[in-house]
């Protein structure tokens, strides 16, 4: 079952104003009008199992423990009639990252947010979820700072697929994929995978908003292909910043994730020295 | 800082005596194998807080030796073993066992142990993850361990020399934020005395080198004398043994097998200079023509004892080993304090110095046989030079 073959007509009669959002994996999104809490998300997602519903009311349940200024606050799980599931959750009142592209010009403003969306996907990982579709759309810019949305299709690291799926690539967004997720590896998806879509999210922004990955700079195939081969815009991007944040990206851009941040607090420590560099 | 560990096993107490009295390590490593766990639980607790317990599931269904003595193995839980029987509550009472006994001793790591699996198995990260790293994590999580965790990684030379097999290791062993470090053991097939394979060499220090780089810490166990090879790659601890056994990890020693009459072994010295071990009787042909044996065979207790003219050697006798523990643990010191490539420097200038060493043995007569020969270390030097350059 896919976002388009889920039928939620009678649930959004319950609510007032209902405007769809997106939709994608196994979810429909929609704002809506709630009595009581005015303006909030809900996703309706369909299972196949009882062990797929399982697992979505499981990570419903772990991301509801996640009490993060990062993510939206989880509402409520409710299963529903035809093998469907509803979560509601806050809505996020701000726009997406690639609105902002011009606003963080900066070396150090780049530097900040990163400390910002690493704090909060330190949180997810810290739970052995992983995101797996970190990119500009879904880091909402709210006037009290980054959020980071849509889990949609997170997943948790002791747990089988909510899918079986014999696609070439797994779930995810293929432009901002590690090549792990491209190759559909799915033993090797991690915390690690994250960090390489933060990667290429922080050199679009030090870019202006190119992709560093993107045929037209670097030349190559597709961003996927230049993603698996690791072909992506270090000449532009090495002069632009210091020694160490040059590092910190070669570093989060790694093609195999052991070459990557191991531990979040490594990732951490490596942003404030980074800023300790900025400072002198 | 590279540390010294022995690693112990039959005659254990040589390596206790000798590390009290002569400071030849920093540390153990102790396995149910070859000693039973009333004598563990013994063992003083200094001893016991800076080693480390290697739980030896390599084999679970293994009887051998002392391992029934350990609460943990399944045939002892469960009254027998059979692979059908390894479900997922088995796999839990045993790592609840075996971290309860890890605990219970205060060692100075927990160690999530791995079975052994010949060959390149496809599905070698998944038996694993599911039946030892996954239970053990759980158990871990649960009993509020406090101690650093080790994964114990049992490793074929096949499956570090396969580029995509030793990465896919690579990528696996990271994953766990939860675990520090790796106890690495490898069972290296048809070897000779000494690893003297290139295309085993590079990709093993690339592989430490690796896992130090990802922030892990990395135990080697049973090393024989390429130890001084791994200390390049910056491990934080090599190990010696006493016997061989101890010093190059064979299986057999923990799988059943007919009552055969196993042959001993020939005495053998360690030979600084040489970087190798050499059969007894050559020790008399050295001292024949040297000037000086003190260069070649370190002047103590345990010389004194190998030099008497009522010496019955043989592989059994202590003095050998002792000796060894000496002169192998200064060597390695030697080049432990060194950094960088300043340590790769001295390791390649042992070896050349061996070369000659031998040269120079040749021209004064002596032929050695295979195993006491030098073939190995132009493979050493031809290995480190090249990980050396592409590292």
């Amino acid at each position: 079952m896919v976002a388009a073959d889920i039928d939620i007509r009678d649930i959004l009669t319950r609510y007032d104003s209902p405007r769809r959002l997106g939709g994608g994996g196994q979810k429909v999104v929609y704002a809506v009008r709630d009595q009581k809490r005015g303006i909030i998300v809900i996703k309706v997602g369909g299972y196949r199992s009882p062990q797929a519903l399982e697992r979505a009311r499981r990570e419903f349940s772990i991301l509801s423990e996640i009490d993060s200024q990062y993510f939206p606050k989880q509402y409520g799980f409710e299963v529903l009639e035809q093998q469907r599931y509803l979560i509601s959750e806050e809505f996020i009142d701000g726009s997406p990252l690639h609105d902002h592209f011009a606003d963080f010009c900066d070396e150090r403003l780049v530097v900040g947010l990163a400390v910002q969306l690493v704090q909060g996907l330190t949180e997810l990982w810290n739970k052995r979820i992983v995101h797996r579709d970190i990119k500009p759309a879904n880091i909402m810019i709210t006037a009290s700072g980054p959020k980071i949305i849509d889990l949609g299709i997170a997943r948790l690291l002791d747990a089988t697929s909510l899918t079986y799926t014999m696609a070439p690539i797994g779930p995810c967004t293929p432009a901002y994929a590690s090549p792990e997720q491209l190759r559909n590896n799915k033993r090797d998806i991690d915390h690690r995978s994250d960090q390489f879509s933060l990667g290429i999210v922080l050199v679009q922004l030090l870019l202006a908003g190119d992709h560093p990955f993107d045929p037209l700079i670097v030349g190559g195939e597709s961003i996927p292909n230049n993603i698996l081969c690791g072909n992506w815009a270090v000449t532009l991007l090495d002069p632009r910043v210091c020694d160490r944040f040059r590092i910190f990206i070669h570093k989060l851009l790694a093609s195999q994730p052991y070459l990557r941040y191991r531990i979040s607090s490594e990732l951490e420590i490596a942003l404030l020295q980074i800023n300790e560099e900025l400072s002198q | 800082m590279t540390s010294i560990l022995h690693q112990l096993g039959h005659r254990y107490q040589w390596s206790l005596e000798s590390i009290v009295e002569q400071q030849t390590g920093d540390g153990v490593i102790i396995g149910p194998r070859y000693i039973e766990r009333t004598k563990v639980q013994a063992l003083q607790a200094n001893i016991r807080q800076s080693a480390f317990f290697d739980p030896q599931f390599f084999l679970p269904q293994s009887s051998q030796g002392k391992l029934p003595t350990y609460t943990f193995f399944p045939q002892v839980i469960a009254g027998g073993f059979s692979t059908t029987e390894w479900n997922d509550d088995l796999q839990l009472r045993c790592s609840e066992a075996c971290i309860l006994f890890q605990q219970e001793c205060d060692f100075k790591y927990l160690i999530i142990p791995l079975r052994f699996f010949e060959g390149m198995p496809s599905d070698f990260i998944e038996k694993q993850e599911r039946h030892f790293v996954n239970p053990f994590l759980e158990t871990a999580m649960r009993l509020h361990v406090t101690k650093p965790i080790l994964l114990q990684l049992i490793v074929t030379d096949q499956m570090i020399r396969e580029d995509q097999y030793r990465t896919d290791l690579l990528n696996w062993i990271t994953s766990y934020p939860g675990i520090q470090g790796i106890y690495l053991i490898y069972h290296v097939h048809n070897r000779r005395k000494q690893i003297d394979d290139i295309d085993f060499i590079i990709p093993l220090l690339g592989f430490c080198a690796s896992l130090k780089a990802a922030g892990m810490k990395v135990f080697v166990g049973y090393c024989n004398t390429e130890a001084l090879l791994l200390v390049a790659a910056g491990v934080d601890a090599v190990t010696m043994g006493a016997y061989e056994n101890l010093r190059m990890f064979n299986v057999t020693a923990f799988s059943e097998r007919e009552d055969t009459v196993i042959r001993g072994p020939n005495a053998r010295v360690y030979i600084p200079k040489l970087l190798q071990w050499v059969e007894y009787p050559y020790v008399g042909a050295i001292r024949r023509v040297v000037s000086n044996i003190d260069d070649y065979i370190e002047d103590n207790d345990h010389r004194v004892a190998m030099f008497s003219p009522t010496y019955n050697w043989h592989f059994t006798k202590p003095d050998p080993y002792m000796h060894y523990f000496v002169a192998f643990s200064r060597q390695l010191r030697r080049l432990c304090n060194l950094n960088g490539d300043a340590r790769i420097d001295a390791i390649l200038a042992e070896c050349t110095q061996a070369i000659s060493e031998y040269d120079r043995l040749y021209q004064e007569g002596i032929v050695f046989d295979t195993d006491s020969a030098g073939t190995h270390i132009s493979r050493w030097i031809t290995a480190l030079n090249l990980w050396r350059r592409n590292r």
